[in-house]
């Protein structure tokens, strides 16, 4: 197991889906690893860090690679963004969408199945604020501060959701959301339009990212003294 | 004193002749002549039992609470999920890691909040779950089984049947392989019941008393 700790340096760790990852967020090098919101994070603070994030991850992943990880590390702070609520890990990483692209035909209406027979919004807020909460008493619990963002709103009320701590910060909201959120809302052409394909995508670019990294920098200067860093 | 049980329908007291007395919560509070509250609802999955019993901690508390966990392969989407009743489900978006995940992690959450709130939680489970993963790792040791399954429950699905056909030969459980004759027979209806019987009920409430009453 590697240590990711490394004493005398501020270590920050990242975990999300491909919004963390950095998908589509290409620099002039064509290299994405430099213009995500991890690494501007982390030269901001002169700190290390891991962006322990995984594309097409459900918040069931997100919240057990957590765990995983704190099982054998420790971070000075966290930084997770947790994903839309409508993934689930099952025997399959399942997501909606009628054509994903990747699957088979045969594997797509195994999904189209799931989300037809099995699933709604309160399955997905149930399971959303389930791990939110499971995720927010650990680091609790360890004395870990944690910068927690959520992709998009979750509607729907229950007993996770009151047990967890005030709303999240969203980073979009959908065409008849009302809430504010970082990046406005999904695909508009400032954040989510593509030089490389000269077209809107479904990742935040390279402005979003700067955008969401001010966003955490600030933070950070808000909730904590900056002098630590 | 107070006691807080939950669980699915072996802590209702499902197919007792009468339920209400002979159930072991009610063997168990009246041994201790404390008051008690069954939250238990017949058919609930693990989901729905951690959801209730964070419900009822949400405005209420208790002395002691007593918690039976259910079958793993029981899960809670936009329906109750059942093996006999939602095979599509199993064949296609469950396996052994998916129940073991689930169980775990719905007991890790459990563990946590009885014990920052203080309350002495004993958790048992009809059986015993499988499977190496970080919940089970960071939940607090062996809990007590109360049954083994039985061969035929093999049969039921493919999807869940590894472990229970692999394990249920030599684990120390409280009433012995389901569907034994001495636990879950039934005198008046002659037949063998799903559920374990008063004799079953009265072996968990003794258990439970054990314990209890070492910490108490």
């Amino acid at each position: 197991m590697q240590n990711y700790f490394l004493i005398g340096t501020m270590f920050l760790y990242f975990n999300g889906c491909s919004y963390t990852f950095g998908t589509d967020c290409v620099s002039e090098r064509n290299l994405w690893e430099e213009n995500r919101f991890s690494t501007l994070v982390s030269k901001h603070f002169n700190a290390d860090h891991v962006n322990a994030s995984v594309k097409a991850s459900s918040n069931d992943e997100i919240t057990r690679r957590t765990f995983e990880f704190l099982k054998d590390n420790t971070c000075d702070y966290a930084i997770i963004m947790m994903t839309h609520c409508t993934r689930f890990e099952l025997s399959r990483r399942l997501m909606p969408g009628r054509s994903l692209g990747w699957l088979s035909e045969e594997e797509q209406n195994i999904y189209n199945y799931f989300y037809k027979n099995f699933y709604n919004d309160d399955v997905g807020s149930l399971n959303f604020y389930k791990n939110r909460y499971i995720l927010e008493q650990e680091f609790k619990k360890r004395n870990i501060p944690l910068i927690l963002l959520q992709y998009m709103p979750v509607s729907k009320n229950n007993v996770w959701r009151e047990m967890c701590g005030d709303d999240l910060p969203i980073v979009v909201k959908g065409m008849m959301d009302r809430c504010d959120s970082l990046l406005g809302r999904r695909k508009n052409k400032e954040y989510f339009w593509s030089e490389k394909y000269n077209r809107t995508i479904d990742h935040f670019n390279s402005k979003g990212h700067k955008r969401i990294a001010d966003y955490i920098i600030g933070q950070f200067s808000e909730r904590y003294d900056e002098s630590v860093f | 004193m107070n006691l807080y049980f939950n669980g699915c329908s072996y802590t209702t007291g499902f197919e007792l002749d009468d339920c209400e007395s002979d159930r072991f919560s009610t063997l168990v509070s009246n041994h201790f002549k404390a008051d008690h509250f069954n939250n238990a609802v017949a058919g609930s999955s693990n989901d729905q039992i951690v959801l209730r019993s964070l419900e009822f901690l949400e405005n209420d508390s208790c002395d002691y609470a007593i918690i039976m966990l259910t079958h793993c392969e029981r899960m809670t989407l936009n329906k109750n999920i059942f093996t006999n009743r939602n095979p599509s489900f199993y064949e296609e978006y469950y396996n052994d890691e998916v129940g073991s995940l689930n169980f775990y992690k719905n007991r890790f959450i459990l563990e946590q909040e009885f014990e920052k709130k203080n309350i002495p939680l004993l958790l048992l489970q009809y059986y015993d779950v499988l499977g190496d993963n970080i919940y089970r790792r960071k939940c607090k040791g062996k809990i007590q089984s109360v049954a083994r399954p039985s061969h035929s429950i093999s049969a039921v699905t493919t999807a869940c049947s590894h472990w229970y056909s692999q394990k249920s030969t030599n684990e120390k459980t409280l009433v012995g392989t389901r569907m034994n004759r001495l636990y879950y027979y039934n005198r008046h209806s002659k037949k063998t019941l799903c559920h374990f019987n008063r004799y079953g009920h009265k072996r968990v409430a003794d258990y439970i008393i054990g314990e209890l009453t070492s910490t108490i």
